[in-house]
């Protein structure tokens, strides 16, 4: 079943003066449970393409589809209440909230959403066990590796079971051996909770285990190979 | 959760959250203790003025009230029933008065004379323990005591056991005089009240004055009760036909209305404060928010609507404040207490002070609500100065603010 369309989006920047195409007639379509990396050079279009299918930004023409709601046509405050109840992102610089522990950025979606506390908790366990991170629960994302801290980014992203999540170069801040186990994380969460995830990566690591690969070349899918 | 956030958020810069905090505290510490000065003032001008001069309350006769006729008296038996009657009233006195020329071999000076019982004065009046020289009434020589002030005897070049000439026309209009022996010189802190008014034994004026013995211009009185002084005048106005009872608000207006501006000018004193500190609170909440940019992009992106990010700037604005009103209005009132208790005198303003009635010694002093009506400018004014920062932080793209 598919779970995102695009249909011939675009995407300029400076339209009226010096305009960048940056996505430039993309049509996908990704089907639920995937695990899928959109590679390219720098440049290509990637973290545009993700930001129109995560509805951060609007395209300039075409449209999004996502379970057959067209989001490109919703309002600002609309968006962001599609985005708090249907997507999670991991963002390449952890993006987590200094000021909270690792239970309480894991918390956070849960707590906007008004979730009961005890169900947070142990939604919140669970995650972090899964990632490994349990004993850091309590530590700011100061006092954790880089690794650590994607992995409560992921917790994060996947807390309230989001209908798929985008990272945006998930591993480019992380060693080969953070990578490894973060991967290994995110596939085993996408099994066992049949997550959809969507990569932008120019990371071989993340290519060799992602199950399709979409390249993107100056805005445009060149290739879509699924292995 | 976004409370808890916008208090931790406040610490995160603890620098520069604790300038603000401190230039809140110290500009509330600044308007507080000086509306609590110019408070200590007013109220020891009342104080003075209602223990010296004007009493709670006072009955007059209506008609010598118009025409200052000294045949124009009231019955001192019917006023002492109607005061007896009253269970808010605390001691009376009864006074004869009279505008009068006093005079020694060296000046003279225009003065009015108060005729009073000296035991029911006590009860009324603090005079006779502002008694600088001699005594209140006590002595026993065959002289008329007169008692008057420092200031009137300055002028009149007299002192303790000079002989004054008291001339004044009588109840009947005919010219009459009398000599009198300073035996009390009093000093209050009103130079104009010091200068013009003077006291002699109550029978004995009623005497010059031929006057019957039960007939009195002026009945004074203290209450128990202050808050309940209206209903006692009212009551005293309905039952006493003829007299005018007035409270001292009524007796001396500039009083009252000193007293309700002064209140409207500490609340602008300290809106004043509290709009100049505003800028600086402004401030740092954009450069707080400017400097998160990414963080909000990323709570945006996350799906932290609006109304919560306002929230969010809203609390972390009110938490500074309020952290700034409350160590301010800490140590306002520890300031406020201490020189309330100790009085702070003013010894090279004395003259100054005392020529518009005020005392030179101040006890800074402060309604307790006052506290409570500012915290809560406070917290407006943390709304206020969140606006621009809330707008800002709306005017962030989640996209743009995530990739810079």
């Amino acid at each position: 079943m598919s779970i995102i369309k695009t249909l011939d989006i675009t995407k300029v920047y400076n339209p009226d003066t010096v305009p960048v195409h940056a996505v430039d007639g993309i049509t996908l379509s990704i089907q639920e449970g995937e695990f899928t990396a959109i590679i390219g050079p720098s440049g290509c279009g990637k973290t545009t393409l993700l930001n129109l299918i995560g509805g951060l930004e609007r395209p300039t023409t075409g449209s999004v589809e996502i379970n057959g709601e067209i989001i490109s046509s919703k309002s600002k405050r609309q968006l962001t209440n599609f985005r708090l109840h249907n997507i999670g992102f991991i963002f390449q610089a952890y993006n987590l909230i200094p000021v909270m522990s690792a239970y309480e950025n894991t918390a956070f979606i849960m707590e906007l959403l008004g979730w009961p506390r005890e169900e947070i908790k142990a939604r919140v366990m669970e995650l972090l066990e899964a990632m490994d991170i349990a004993d850091k629960a309590h530590q700011r994302p100061n006092q954790l590796s880089g690794g650590q801290q994607q992995r409560v980014a992921v917790a994060r992203a996947l807390s309230t079971r989001p209908k798929f999540i985008l990272a945006d170069e998930p591993t480019a801040n992380l060693d080969s051996h953070a990578t490894g186990s973060l991967l290994d994380m995110m596939l085993q969460m996408n099994e066992r909770e049949k997550t959809t995830f969507i990569f932008s990566t120019h990371d071989n690591r993340v290519m060799r285990r992602a199950r399709r690969l979409i390249k993107l070349e100056d805005g445009k899918v060149v290739d879509d190979a699924w292995k | 959760m976004i409370i808890g956030y916008a208090w931790r958020n406040v610490w995160r810069n603890s620098t520069r959250s604790l300038a603000v905090i401190l230039a809140l505290a110290t500009g509330l510490l600044g308007a507080l203790f000086i509306a609590a000065l110019a408070n200590g003032m007013v109220d020891k001008w009342i104080k003075s003025a209602i223990d010296n001069e004007l009493s709670d309350l006072q009955l007059h006769p209506q008609q010598y009230l118009i025409t200052e006729d000294l045949s124009s008296t009231m019955d001192q038996g019917l006023i002492e029933a109607a005061l007896q009657a009253d269970s808010n009233i605390a001691s009376y006195s009864f006074r004869v008065k009279v505008d009068a020329m006093a005079a020694t071999a060296n000046n003279s000076l225009q003065v009015i004379g108060l005729g009073v019982n000296p035991a029911q004065e006590s009860e009324v009046t603090e005079i006779h323990n502002l008694i600088e020289e001699g005594s209140y009434f006590k002595d026993q020589s065959n002289f008329k005591s007169i008692i008057i002030s420092r200031k009137m005897a300055n002028k009149l070049k007299a002192g303790l056991g000079s002989k004054i000439i008291l001339t004044l026309a009588d109840a009947q209009g005919d010219i009459a005089y009398e000599n009198f022996k300073v035996t009390g010189i009093f000093s209050t802190t009103n130079t104009m009240f010091d200068e013009s008014t003077l006291f002699v034994d109550k029978d004995q004026l009623t005497k010059i004055l031929r006057l019957p013995s039960d007939q009195i211009h002026q009945s004074a009185a203290r209450v128990y009760q202050p808050e309940m002084l209206a209903t006692s005048v009212t009551s005293l106005n309905q039952q006493l036909e003829g007299v005018k009872a007035e409270s001292w608000k009524e007796l001396n207006p500039a009083l009252r209305v000193t007293k309700s501006t002064m209140d409207l000018y500490n609340y602008i004193l300290v809106g004043v404060v509290l709009l100049a500190l505003i800028f600086g609170i402004v401030n740092t909440m954009l450069m707080a928010i400017l400097e998160r940019t990414k963080e909000i992009g990323m709570l945006s992106a996350l799906g932290l609507s609006r109304p919560k990010i306002a929230q969010m700037i809203v609390a972390e604005t009110v938490f500074l404040c309020l952290v700034g009103a409350c160590i301010g209005n800490l140590f306002s009132f520890l300031a406020i207490s201490y020189f309330g208790n100790r009085g702070i005198h003013f010894e090279r303003f004395t003259e100054g002070f005392e020529s518009y009635g005020l005392s030179a010694e101040v006890f800074p002093s402060i309604d307790s609500e006052m506290y409570i009506t500012i915290t809560l400018m406070v917290m407006v004014t943390a709304v206020f100065a969140s606006i621009f920062p809330i707008i800002r932080a709306f005017k962030l793209d989640p996209a743009q603010a995530i990739r810079d």
